[in-house]
């Protein structure tokens, strides 16, 4: 039976060495058990090519160019990644990963397909089912043009690097996390991925669109031809919501980062970087910046380990890097970026020093548009995630620049102003009296004057049960730590239990004065922040 | 005077409090639905699985939230009464109750047996109310008024963890709510309706695993309260 898309010998070519398969016949079981799922994943039946016998097939001496490129004209080539794959000298690699990279590269598909969600696979699809050597890594990472994805089958505890096998599912010892019908799932979904991507290449080729990318961001609704195969314009509308920025994690991590990839998508958002982490350090930080370009947010998913370290700098770790950049483009006031943490320690194990000092820095910077979660699981993040960045545009209220944006509550609009009267001979103001049913939105009012005032000033005397509880809200809303705007709690000494009413946290000045003396509080205050 | 204070917004796997609001971040869209939907009907259900934020919605959003002057309400000022229903719901919420109103929790207690309006009754005789409509507002000079509109305050009912009614063999056995069981959703109920009713600002909040919904139909009323919410 052929390839189910036209032109090709076979659906998938299964690339291995020998000595694999010998001990517990692992890369015989993996095809079996991948056929199976794969049988309940894709509507499609797939032709899988498979030497299991060595005495068949491809044999070191044959004439490769006759038998290989016949046999490696697939549309998938999965090699099984092990310690003694990548040996320049197999005949696996020799014979099968180079000619079929080769055979590819030019070809009307081309070794990268771009797959229906709109990320970018390779039709080289790794099984890795040892911790390989760095330099096999870089070796395919170079073969690979600077990326290796791979889906791993790798069971791993103390003194232990071996292929992780269906029985292992009930052991708790894997520190790897993997479980091996999962991985299994994930390689048939990632095969139908793959597929889709080249049937609607060819599809959008036939139509004459040969680079029609789904979730270009431009795409009008317009160019949406009702001639168009309905799969085609559901994806343009389904891939349409944010782009994350899903940070590479530590290894140990690396199973719930897929999990978290998976979840996002499904949510509706897109993710990048849709590459496996790359070894080596200029490449890894030149994809952080690209990647991070193309987002509105980014998350983080931090554990117990601090996580590979740069050579040039020991404090610095690949999530750490990740993270910095991120808050890069948190920090700048012209944009909207969040950058989302989440710290999700493994029970039971000790988050390592270096990690725990990293995650204190993270605590004690957190600035506008950061949010450090505490999420009990990756549902309940994504939801708030999307619920956060699918938020609808707020409109402009009528606000104005000013020195002081004076807010009080109608408990205390007498005193107020008096006080405001006062301040204002000297500086512009503006106020706002907070009235338990007025009719203004007075927490986006608020935000929006804030922004537009050198200094706010929340007064009390009667109601320091909402001037509390007030200036919290509108600390968090204006960014907390990283406000443009410093805020001021300015409340009397009378009555005595206001004495206690103070809020400190940073870019907020807390002050209990005499009624006589808030006017000069007041404009003390905003002489020495405005004009130090 | 500025950017000396270091902050740890961290809190954990137990909920945020009302303290730790200013961390809280990231729900703004739930606590505005959840505030409009109290703004509108009084009262409110959240349901979800263990853990994923119900009590931290509340206490670290809505209540913050109200009290910064973000829920329209008759006055300025908020009272919580929150409890658990635990083993002893009437006696849990009377204790918090009177603790608000500064009265002893056993003539709260005497007073909410007789369910229905009670609470509602036990609130408007408290120096938390005043009707702008009744003689004694309309005679009283301004700074009669200005007094009693610093005392004057909403009111939070919030039953945390509801679902104690169920999982107690005090409150319900055998499929059937204990007398007690019934008489404190009956008062949350009820107040709620009144509260709709007579433009009361009295607020009903309930949170709930969501596991339990299906037991709900046990209690009168209630399954209805939930489609209204």
């Amino acid at each position: 039976m052929p390839s189910i898309v036209p032109g090709f010998e076979y659906d998938i070519f299964i690339s291995y060495r020998q000595n694999d398969n010998k001990y517990d016949q692992w890369v015989s079981d993996f095809v079996h058990n991948l056929s199976l799922e794969l049988v309940a994943t894709l509507k499609d039946r797939l032709t899988i090519y498979f030497d299991e016998n060595p005495e068949d097939g491809i044999k070191e001496t044959y004439n490769v160019d006759k038998s290989v490129s016949a046999k490696l004209n697939a549309l998938i080539f999965i090699p099984i990644i092990s310690n003694t794959y990548c040996d320049t000298t197999s005949f696996a690699w020799r014979q099968e990963f180079l000619p079929f990279k080769n055979m590819n590269k030019g070809s009307d598909i081309g070794i990268e397909v771009t797959l229906p969600n709109g990320n970018i696979a390779s039709r080289i699809l790794p099984m890795r089912i040892h911790e390989i050597d760095l330099e096999d890594v870089k070796l395919l990472e170079n073969e690979l043009s600077g990326t290796l994805r791979s889906i791993d089958f790798i069971y791993k505890s103390a003194g232990v690097n071996r292929s992780l096998r269906q029985k292992d599912d009930n052991l708790a010892d894997n520190q790897n996390g993997t479980i091996y019908r999962n991985q299994i799932n994930k390689a048939a979904n990632a095969v139908k991925e793959i597929i889709l991507g080249i049937k609607k290449a060819r599809a959008a080729a036939a139509l004459g669109a040969p680079s029609f990318s789904a979730n270009l961001a431009d795409l009008s609704t317009a160019r949406i031809s009702a001639s168009l195969p309905e799969n085609i314009k559901y994806a343009i509308v389904k891939n349409n919501g944010p782009t994350v920025f899903l940070a590479w994690t530590s290894f140990e991590l690396k199973a719930k980062r897929e999990e978290m990839s998976i979840i996002l998508q499904k949510a509706g958002f897109n993710v990048v970087p849709g590459i496996d982490c790359p070894s080596d350090e200029g490449t890894f930080q030149q994809k952080t910046q690209e990647a991070l370009s193309k987002a509105q947010c980014s998350l983080h998913i931090l554990g117990n380990e601090f996580g590979r370290r740069f050579e040039a700098s020991e404090e610095i770790s690949f999530p750490r890097f990740q993270f910095e950049e991120a808050k890069k483009r948190s920090g700048d006031s012209s944009e909207e970026f969040q950058t989302i943490v989440w710290f999700a320690p493994e029970g039971g194990t000790e988050v390592k020093s270096s990690q725990s000092t990293f995650i204190n820095y993270i605590r004690n910077n957190i600035t506008r548009n950061m949010i450090f979660s505490n999420s009990s699981g990756p549902m309940q993040l994504v939801d708030d995630m999307r619920a956060m960045m699918l938020k609808k545009e707020t409109t402009e209220l009528d606000t104005k620049d000013t020195d002081i944006f004076f807010i009080f509550n109608q408990q205390d609009e007498v005193d107020a102003q008096i006080i405001t009267d006062l301040i204002g001979g000297s500086y512009p103001i503006e106020t706002m009296n907070i009235m338990p049913d007025g009719e203004d939105e007075y927490r986006e009012l608020s935000r929006q004057q804030i922004r537009r005032s050198k200094l706010a000033v929340v007064y009390f005397r009667y109601a320091a049960d909402w001037a509390l509880p007030f200036i919290k809200q509108m600390w968090k809303q204006v960014g907390g730590a990283s406000s443009p705007t410093p805020i001021m709690l300015v409340g009397e000494d009378d009555p005595k239990t206001n004495a206690a009413r103070t809020f400190k946290a940073p870019k907020v000045v807390s002050s209990i004065v005499s009624k006589q003396e808030v006017p000069e509080e007041v404009k003390r205050v905003y002489i020495k922040v405005i004009e130090p | 005077m500025l950017d000396e204070i270091k902050i740890c917004p961290y809190t954990g796997l137990r909920p945020f409090t009302e303290e730790e609001s200013i961390y809280f971040k990231g729900r703004d869209e739930h606590i505005d639905q959840a505030t409009r939907q109290l703004e509108k009907n009084k009262f409110i259900m959240l349901t979800g699985a263990s853990g994923d934020g119900k009590s931290s919605l509340v206490y670290a959003g809505i209540i913050p939230n109200a009290k910064a002057g973000f829920l329209k309400a008759s006055f300025s000022n908020w009272s919580v009464v929150d409890f658990r229903p635990e083993r002893n719901p009437l006696q849990n919420l009377s204790r918090t109750l009177a603790n608000q109103l500064g009265v002893k929790a056993e003539t709260v207690q005497t007073e909410l047996n007789y369910g229905f309006s009670a609470l509602i009754d036990i609130y408007k005789a408290s120096p938390l109310y005043y009707d702008v409509r009744s003689p004694e507002w309309l005679n009283a000079t301004d700074k009669e008024k200005n007094e009693k509109r610093r005392k004057a305050s909403n009111l939070i009912i919030l039953a945390d963890q509801f679902e104690e009614f169920f999982t107690n063999p005090e409150n319900f056995q055998k499929g059937v709510p204990s007398q007690e069981a019934m008489s404190v959703t009956n008062l949350l109920l009820e107040t709620a309706r009144i509260a709709l009713e007579e433009n009361l600002p009295i607020y009903v909040i309930i949170t709930m695993r969501s596991d339990y919904i299906g037991q709900c139909a046990a209690f009168r009323g209630l399954p209805e309260y939930i489609g209204f919410s």
